[in-house]
């Protein structure tokens, strides 16, 4: 149970992000005249940590604090930019509820897409199908295509075949914005009953009261540096606190 | 350190999502409508019967088959053309899929390419069928033309996964390419032959342009010859495309998705 999940580095990323849009006639100015088209954006700067296998970790933080990059980073989507990573579990991830869907297809057809994107295996996906479309309670609706799904609906169907597909480590961020408080409630016993001991979570989000029932622990990220490692409730108290207390300024 | 994606065997889940990205492109064609599919699919017809009604008198004359000399052409040509700029518009559309999810680019990219290269294997067919109502066929040359085609497969994905990679540092390489897409049915001997054209033109249109030695190749076959310079010359271009689109993939994809 104590082994090593995730070890970060002095993990550090930057962008490289656009001065004017980028045309190839400018690209090939920009190539004769030595200049570049763009700048170096700091997202995430020296940051360590080790998460062991059966943690359950939130990363708090304001919009563009770092938490979408680092989350990324973990999974391997993007390449740290210094520093390193070890990570010798494969994660499964959702970053964005709505990608992998094809919005055309039927939400049938999209359970087995996404349920793949995700790692599932389409046999195992269609015993699992019915009890997925019931927790999204979109059973009446699995021939309909997803484009007439509500926004709340397709987060539903998103979550739904996330955690029903096989993980041992899990990443999602900011999966519960738009969902109504029964499937929020719903959610909560799927997670309490499926998501057990052995497997390794980070989640981000908004709702801090979401993230202390279900992490141990929090990292909460300023300006792409981690501010507080450490006990969930006290991180995330600290972090309402000063968001309160910049608000009222 | 993190292995990079790229450098991690193919597995299972990998196969599984090609299959299941491939499977959704299919369903949507099938799913929006029948037609559509038929429509494109006689874009060449239509585009035979006008390069036929204008071009049969000045250089049909001298080419035996002439409707099946410039199907293959039109077949050929086509392909590379809508599959290289559909490739890279869908390659640039499915960013988000590939910041959001773990699954490998290149299986992004081939079950895009799927729809394009099952169609161009159907005209080929009907190539093949026109081919055999002309007394053209041959089994020998069919067999012989089967690395061609590979070949021409791959040389597909190989200069789409450039052309893909390019448009996401430039987003007006889109644009260029289609401008200079619309002159290859210029510059490749789809309507004339190559002894037609003056010897600097023949030069520059044979050495310059990758899909003419295609085209004369593997018309060559299905017409009943057989030219080993064409032969070797296509089968080398599609493996150093490929070459190519590989190895700019590998090491380019993440930093152009980070830029896209």
């Amino acid at each position: 149970m104590n082994d090593s999940c995730v070890m970060a580095n002095d993990l550090s990323k930057h962008f490289l992000v656009l001065r004017q849009r980028e045309t190839a006639f400018r690209m090939i100015k920009s190539f004769i005249r030595r200049e570049s088209l763009m700048r170096k954006l700091s997202v995430l700067s020296h940051v360590s940590f080790e998460i062991k296998r059966g943690e359950r970790v939130a990363v708090i933080g304001k919009n563009g604090a770092g938490k979408t990059t680092l989350m990324r980073l973990l999974a391997g989507i993007y390449k740290p930019s210094g520093g390193e990573i070890h990570a010798p579990v494969d994660p499964k991830v959702l970053l964005n509820f709505w990608t992998g869907f094809s919005l055309d297809l039927s939400v049938v057809d999209n359970v087995y897409l996404c349920g793949t994107i995700f790692g599932g295996e389409r046999m195992v996906l269609s015993r699992h199908v019915h009890r997925i479309l019931e927790m999204a309670e979109l059973s009446s609706v699995s021939h309909s295509p997803v484009k007439r799904l509500s926004l709340g609906q397709i987060q539903r169907l998103s979550l739904s075949i996330f955690l029903n597909t096989p993980g041992d480590f899990l990443i999602f961020d900011e999966c519960l914005a738009f969902v109504d408080k029964g499937f929020l409630q719903k959610s909560d016993g799927f997670i309490n009953g499926h998501i057990t001991d052995d497997k390794t979570v980070i989640m981000a989000s908004h709702d801090g009261d979401f993230l202390k029932k279900h992490c141990t622990r929090a990292i909460w990220l300023d300006e792409g540096r981690i501010r507080m490692d450490g006990e969930a409730h006290r991180v995330i108290s600290e972090y309402e606190r000063a968001v309160f207390e910049q608000a009222a300024v | 350190m993190m292995e990079k994606r790229v450098e991690r065997p193919f597995t299972k889940a990998d196969w599984n999502s090609l299959v299941e990205l491939t499977r959704a492109q299919f369903k949507l064609i099938d799913h929006n409508s029948i037609l559509g599919f038929l429509w494109s699919f006689l874009g060449p017809l239509a585009m035979l019967a006008v390069t036929y009604a204008i071009f049969s008198a000045r250089f049909g004359e001298n080419i035996p088959a002439y409707p099946l000399y410039l199907l293959v052409g039109i077949v050929m040509v086509n392909c590379f053309v809508n599959s290289t700029a559909q490739i890279m518009a869908s390659f640039y559309c499915a960013i988000p899929l590939m910041i959001n999810t773990t699954v490998r680019r290149e299986i992004i990219l081939a079950s895009h390419a799927s729809i394009s290269l099952y169609k161009f294997l159907l005209e080929l067919l009907f190539c093949l069928v026109l081919s055999f109502f002309y007394g053209k066929f041959s089994p020998t040359m069919f067999v012989l033309a089967l690395p061609i085609v590979l070949s021409f497969i791959v040389f597909i994905l190989g200069a789409s996964a450039i052309l893909s990679l390019a448009n996401c540092f430039a987003r007006d390489v889109e644009h260029l390419w289609m401008l200079l897409s619309r002159l290859l049915f210029f510059v490749t001997p789809i309507f004339y032959e190559l002894k037609d054209i003056s010897s600097w033109a023949r030069q520059l249109v044979y050495w310059c342009n990758p899909v003419t030695p295609f085209v004369v190749s593997l018309r060559g076959l299905i017409m009943g010859r057989f030219d080993m310079t064409s032969y070797l010359h296509s089968l080398s271009l599609g493996v150093f495309f490929l070459a190519l689109g590989i190895g700019a993939f590998w090491s380019l994809e993440d930093t152009a998705v980070e830029r896209a």
